[in-house]
């Protein structure tokens, strides 16, 4: 992975900004934001600080990986609108996403905010470590790694992302979850406020990234004064909301969703570390329905990525990372309700498609049924095809 | 991305022991893959050429990233060999340097610099080059092969 550090201040962005200017956020989705600069989180904090401070943000874009210039292009055609109005990009992203994003936009105005230093690990005790310094720093390469700390020391950086120089301070209203009365920021999105709370709501089609559709219905709660139940994921948090998570009604609902899911995928999908959390919170030990298993063919062609419709509870996450994150629209939805399924490029073979191997799919499937490939074999003796391919060796070693 | 090149296969036996070495190769499905350096195809090729010239080969693996520790764990390798040739760049041999200290980890690639990739036209092009590789700032390559590329086929307009 590519090791960055902030490089600017928040003042110092400030005074890279007019006051009239309409600002897009700029984000990628990999190695920058394992560095904690970058995300879709990091994007919405910078968002409110900027409107705090009487700033017009159009727009929240996030990449999956930045530095692939046809991404960007295919970003810029996507929403070419918003990039028109807009008059500055702030960028989150590495120095080489800078130089991507300037090529696509030229006579904009664009603001990197980090600063790379080469290459290096993710580190379970560390953290994001530099190994493989550019000759840039003046640093030399070093296995065990130079740890951001030790880098923004030296370099006179900024250890974490712009709300710790200025922390934001959103408007808050006060609604009632389950009796009792939570803070949470006004117009926001329910499920991601009750999240911040640390009120835990099942979902499986939604993730902040993504945006909502509303379609797995696990997140289903009761607000009074609303007919029925409604997903949470799909609901703006309103002045004096009353809001029930969880009831009797509720977890039956969710129990039976889940059991449907189990029931039509199998207990293979029981890998997914989503599934099983709430299948043991819902205490949920057996298959209610007798549905025929799915025996879909595993698609592996792809080199990087392997498609497992088996385990696909279209939730539609793929189809959104692939056009929103990568721009690249490879994997869609074909035919209609109970026939639906997801595909690649025009049902074809992934192999086939332009997939760009950003691996955003894969990032938020949310019961593996797109994984990366990974492959580990013990090799004892020679493999049969080796026979055909090296036969003298062979012979002189039997 | 991180663009590395491997070196020539006379150069890898070098570092290798016929009689002692039992070999693992472990292949990055990543940057490396996208360079020509990594992935499946290349895993086989070195795989099969340390074979038939009499090496020791117990494991092969594909691993996504090989410079991450909890993708590393995630894999679960559970290696017969006391020698690891790593095919990724030399972040994901410092990776295995750490996480397998036991082992000889044979480091057969260099670092060349950053890159910006093109996946529609399958290029890639130099944009922050390490030490020692200034020369190849600008320079394109062919996506999966390395192959290097004559004439400016991706415009980048503020090179370092």
């Amino acid at each position: 992975m590519i090791i960055s550090v902030r490089s600017l201040s928040y003042d110092e962005l400030k005074r890279n900004l007019n006051h009239d200017d309409k600002i897009v956020i700029w984000s990628c989705d990999t190695c920058v934001k394992h560095c904690g600069i970058a995300g879709m989180e990091k994007m919405t904090a910078l968002e409110d600080l900027l409107k705090e401070d009487g700033y017009t943000v159009l727009k929240k874009e996030l990449v999956s990986e930045s530095c692939q210039i046809n991404l960007a292009k295919k970003h810029k055609a996507a929403h070419e609108d918003i990039f028109n109005e807009s008059t500055a990009i702030i960028l989150l992203t590495c120095e080489i996403g800078y130089q991507c994003v300037k090529t696509v936009f030229p006579k904009k105005k664009v603001i990197a905010t980090a600063k790379t230093f080469g290459s290096g690990n993710f580190s379970n005790k560390k953290g994001p470590i530099l190994t493989s310094p550019l000759p840039t720093t003046g640093l030399a390469p070093e296995p065990e790694g130079y740890t951001l700390t030790m880098l923004v020391e030296q370099f006179n950086l900024y250890p974490k992302f712009f709300d710790a120089d200025k922390e934001p301070n959103p408007e808050k209203i006060t609604i009632t979850v389950d009796g009792k009365p939570v803070e949470v920021k006004k117009d926001a999105n329910l499920l991601d406020e009750l999240s911040a709370n640390r009120i835990r709501i099942p979902h499986l089609c939604y993730d902040s990234s993504l945006g909502s559709i509303g379609a797995c219905r696990m997140c289903l709660v009761k607000i009074e004064g609303k007919r029925g139940l409604v997903p949470s994921c799909c609901t703006q948090i309103e002045e004096g909301m009353i809001v029930t998570t969880e009831d009797e009604e509720i977890t039956k609902l969710r129990k039976s969703i889940l059991q449907m899911i189990i029931a039509e995928c199998g207990d293979e999908i029981q890998q997914s570390r989503d599934i099983r959390y709430w299948m043991r919170r819902y205490k949920i030990t057996e298959n209610r329905f007798s549905l025929p298993k799915k025996d879909e063919i595993v698609d592996d062609s792809n080199e990087v990525l392997v498609k497992d419709p088996n385990r696909c509870i279209l939730c539609g996450r793929c189809v959104r990372a692939c056009a929103n994150l990568s721009g690249q629209k490879v994997i869609n939805f074909a035919n209609r309700g109970s026939n639906t399924v997801t595909i690649t490029g025009l049902n074809e073979p992934f192999a086939s498609t332009d997939c760009a191997h950003c691996l955003a799919c894969a990032h938020y499937c949310p019961t593996n049924a797109i994984t990366p490939k990974s492959i580990s074999k013990k090799i004892s003796g020679y493999p049969f095809w080796t026979m055909i391919t090296y036969p003298k060796k062979l012979a002189r070693t039997t | 991305m991180i663009f590395s090149k491997i070196e020539p296969y006379e150069e890898i036996i070098k570092k290798l022991d016929k009689k002692e070495d039992k070999i693992a190769i472990i292949s990055c499905n990543t940057c490396a893959r996208t360079c020509g350096n990594g992935g499946l195809n290349k895993l086989n090729e070195l795989g099969l050429r340390l074979i038939r010239d009499g090496y020791h080969v117990t494991d092969e693996a594909v691993v996504l990233y090989a410079c991450s520790e909890p993708i590393l764990r995630e894999a679960k390798l559970d290696l017969d060999a006391n020698t690891i040739i790593v095919l990724s760049c030399s972040a994901g041999w410092s990776c295995f340097t750490r996480n397998f200290a036991d082992k000889k980890v044979v480091q057969v690639t260099e670092d060349i610099g950053l890159v910006v990739t093109d996946t529609d036209k399958e290029i890639f092009k130099v944009v922050m080059p390490y030490k020692n590789h200034e020369e190849e700032l600008g320079k394109e390559y062919r996506i999966n092969t390395g192959e290097p590329l004559v004439g400016e086929k991706i415009k980048v307009r503020c090179l370092a």
